[in-house]
């Protein structure tokens, strides 16, 4: 799951175009010699869009939902099968609804990122004049001459704003219902992996599938299309092509400077954000407060407006304050605030889905037996938090690192970062440099992935 | 006689006085264009530094021949920093919002065609020069737009990007109208900003003849890519694009060994000159001008004949102009478009036209 981050969406849209377009599609192609069909698979249309954009959103909502459910409480589902219950029984009746909270939040996280969607709307839709919002709002918006057209944009945002709101609510209910989904306990609390029997076979070929279409191909792809000159489907006249050019012409000073850009803000946006996140989680479900819900809609709010606008907001902000004062515009550190605020709403989802399952029996234990509210929090809350934060600490630096709008819009050669790199290329035309530096990115990103995988497999909670 | 020989003498000293005063006169200009340039040359090494920023097809400078041509140009030790950025409208939108704000231009040059400049000259948002005072290769009339801001460095000519593969011969297509008959339909690709139109519509056709056109034309399409897609051509997804931004958007790839060509359309020969000026509130102005300047050199130019496939048709040597020449033979009558054009056309008019166009386009 983590390997797609590092996969521009356009690669892997470009990727899909090749198998599937109704013209030049392999696939379809073979379709046609081996099968006689008259009308091919095409990809070019919303259903073809939303395959190739949630394959690609697969990821997110793995981690929105794999911090909940490494959490759920074994002992539930181990009563539920002595008391007869099939496995299929204990999915839809114990195991789903006590993970509700996050499946919801991670749905209403993936569906303002589908509606936000861009790149793959670009690549895929617009060659067939099929908008989605965005791509609609990039055409009109981003006119060849006069100015771009800012208005609309806000228009979008307003919009936006007040379908979040609707989602905040709906989201809100589930949060009031919170103590429905307290599953980690102190009367003998511990999560159990479960022995899928002869499902296993069905789950590996689900996964090797998943990740062949999802992740192999769209890596291959970025490393075959690294070596040609002009994007070409695999072929063997495209094999006589092959050269390490679009490496050798790599503008490694840019590179360099995006670069270490792009790990400051990996290092620096999830800590701040986690950090803010974990107070609001707090005080949205251990306080009293009449308000608490109100904390939960702000941290919510970031991921409903449009990273464009809010961007957009904080030029018009960083502009208003005299230089003299603080000069923060087109610095990284604008970058940093904006991204950390942004990633409020990821990082929030994480620390709610966590401590929604912790109970507050635990706390109320420690505070019995005389312990203060920091030693609670340092010796109970934390330690139980740690799965989901270090999982919420990787994924916002992942997608802190994959962000584009924002660093986009903030852009100045102070701040340029990899992503904003990447796209520079392919947008001005270079698409396989772009796929060159990506590669380059690939491997350097790997071993921390690796680093990343071996250390959340030791962690366990409960150990 | 003696009459006679006074008189010649008076003519022939007063012409030797007019004469020496003219070259003395000249040579002073001279002597000041030199120490102007001097100046230019001594601020630029105390600000050691040229930093450009636009769209990575834009103007290609990453392979250090032309940094190292530059410095060598005028003993200069630059260190020219490129960062690829946003598209030509988005960087004009930020030099205009760091002009008003009073903040420092995030590049030292901006490159844009005409509309741009009009709009970076009217929020004074660029700056002007005493180009014909000290920069050798800017002299020739046009080259510089009318108030001394923005200087033009290539010419543009739009037009038909193929598949040559796929078409060969007779079946390139000579014109936009041929676009029209019923064996293009789904073959051709448009762009989403309904590129080159608007030049179209206000220099050649008329507004309503090139709307006609643009109804016609859209039920053709099957899709829109934009104009640096050339990838897609190639791989045989659209037969054509038309029309392009400019030649380059053809000749790049098939430089690159794609199977692209390019032929000009003979019913919209068009040339648009592609600017490039300082930002008011640029870091380094001085390096910027020198610049400038140096692009126009015959070396330069003949750089971005051979990486950019562009030149300025306006000066000796220029590919360009030979091609608009052979054109020019067979009776193709070019309309060139510079800020004077958009000075004329007013933005909004032009602006309003271009959003009916991606409109029609869109359908």
């Amino acid at each position: 799951m983590t390997l797609g981050v590092f996969i521009p969406s356009f690669f892997t849209a470009m990727g899909w175009l090749f198998l599937l377009h109704p013209r030049i599609g392999i696939a379809n192609a073979w379709l046609k010699n081996i099968f006689g069909l008259e009308t091919p698979l095409s990809i070019v249309n919303v259903p073809g869009m939303g395959f190739v954009q949630g394959l690609g959103l697969a990821s997110v909502v793995f981690v929105l939902t794999a911090a909940n459910l490494r959490v759920t409480d074994a002992r539930l589902e181990e009563s539920a099968r002595m008391s007869g219950a099939s496995f299929l029984t204990v999915l839809l009746r114990i195991t789903l609804p006590l993970a509700w909270p996050g499946l919801l939040a991670s749905g209403l996280y993936v569906f303002t990122i589908g509606i936000g969607a861009f790149d793959v709307p670009l690549v895929i839709g617009l060659t067939n004049r099929v908008y989605t919002f965005s791509s609609y709002l990039y055409v009109i918006s981003s006119p060849i001459s006069g100015l771009p057209n800012y208005g609309l944009v806000a228009a979008f945002a307003s919009f936006m704003m007040a379908l979040a709101l609707v989602l905040s609510w709906w989201y809100s209910s589930v949060l009031l219902k919170a103590r429905k989904y307290q599953v980690v306990s102190g009367k003998g609390f511990r999560s159990n992996l479960v022995q899928l029997g002869n499902w296993k076979y069905g789950a590996w070929a689900f996964v090797l599938i998943y990740f062949i279409i999802s992740k192999l191909m769209p890596i291959l792809l970025m490393g075959w299309a690294s070596l040609l000159p002009y994007f070409q489907a695999p072929s063997f006249k495209a094999l006589g092509n092959l050269s390490f050019n679009n490496y050798a012409n790599i503008k490694w000073p840019l590179l360099s400077r995006a670069l270490s850009n792009s790990v400051i803000l990996m290092i620096t946006v999830p800590i701040i954000s986690l950090t803010i996140s974990v107070i609001f989680s707090w005080v949205v479900l251990r306080s009293r407060s009449k308000h608490r819900l109100a904390f939960d809609f702000i941290a919510f709010l970031p991921h409903a407006v449009p990273h464009a606008v809010f961007a957009f907001a904080a030029v018009v902000f960083a502009l208003a304050i005299p230089p003299e004062w603080f000069d923060m515009y087109g610095s990284l550190t604008l970058l940093i605030i904006v991204m950390s605020l942004s990633a409020l709403s990821f990082g929030s989802r994480i620390t709610n889905g966590a401590l929604i399952q912790i109970h507050p029996e635990l706390e109320e234990a420690a505070y019995m037996s005389g312990a203060s509210m920091l030693n609670v929090l340092r010796r109970i809350v934390f330690p139980l938090l740690t799965p989901a934060f270090l999982f919420g600490w990787l994924w916002i630096a992942l997608l802190t690192f994959r962000e584009l709008t924002a660093p986009m819009i903030l852009f100045s050669p102070d701040n340029i970062t990899y992503s904003v790199a990447v796209w520079n290329l392919w947008f001005g035309g270079s698409l396989n440099q772009a796929a060159a530096v990506n590669v380059i990115m690939f491997a350097l990103m790997l071993p921390i992935v690796i680093l990343y995988w071996r250390y959340t497999g030791k962690v366990r909670i409960g150990d | 006689m003696v009459r006679g020989n006074r008189m010649v003498f008076i003519l022939s000293t007063l012409f030797f006085a007019i004469l020496t005063v003219g070259l003395s006169g000249a040579s002073a200009q001279l002597a000041s264009g030199d120490a102007r340039l001097q100046e230019l040359i001594a601020a630029a090494k105390k600000e050691g530094r040229l930093s450009l920023v636009y769209g990575d097809g834009s103007m290609n400078v990453s392979n250090g021949e032309l940094v190292a041509r530059f410095n060598k140009y005028y003993g200069l030790n630059v260190d020219v920093q490129f960062t690829s950025g946003p598209s030509m409208p988005n960087m004009v939108a930020n030099i205009i919002q760091q002009t008003q704000a009073r903040r420092p231009a995030s590049t030292d040059l901006v490159i844009g065609y005409g509309n741009h400049m009009i709009n970076l000259i009217d929020a004074g948002a660029i700056q002007k020069s005493d180009w014909e005072n000290w920069a050798s290769n800017i002299k020739i009339p046009g080259i510089v737009s009318p108030d001394g801001a923005a200087v033009a460095l290539q010419s543009s000519t739009p037009g038909i990007a193929y598949n040559s593969d796929v078409l060969k011969g007779d079946d390139i297509p000579n014109s936009l109208q041929d676009f029209l008959l019923p064996k293009w339909k789904g073959r051709i690709a448009g762009t989403p900003y309904a590129a080159s139109f608007d030049q179209v519509a206000f220099g050649l056709w008329g507004k309503e003849k090139t709307l006609d056109f643009a109804r016609k034309f859209a039920k053709q399409i099957g899709g829109l890519i934009r104009c640096n897609e050339g990838d897609r051509l190639a791989s045989g997804e659209f037969d054509v694009l038309a029309l392009t931004c400019s030649q380059g958007n053809a000749l790049k790839p098939a430089a690159r060994g794609a199977p692209i060509g390019f032929k000009l359309a003979s019913d919209a020969p068009i040339v648009v000159l592609l600017y490039v000026a300082v930002p008011t509130n640029a870091v380094h102005p001085n390096a910027a001008k020198l610049w400038i300047n140096f692009m126009l050199s015959p070396e330069a130019q003949k750089l971005q004949r051979e990486q950019e496939f562009a030149d300025l048709h306006l000066l000796e040597g220029s590919l360009t102009a030979k091609v608009m020449a052979e054109l020019q033979a067979k009776n193709i009558k070019f309309v060139v478009f510079d800020t004077e054009f958009y000075r004329k056309n007013p933005a909004v008019e032009v602006d309003e036209f271009i959003k009916e166009m991606q409109g029609i386009f869109r359908q």
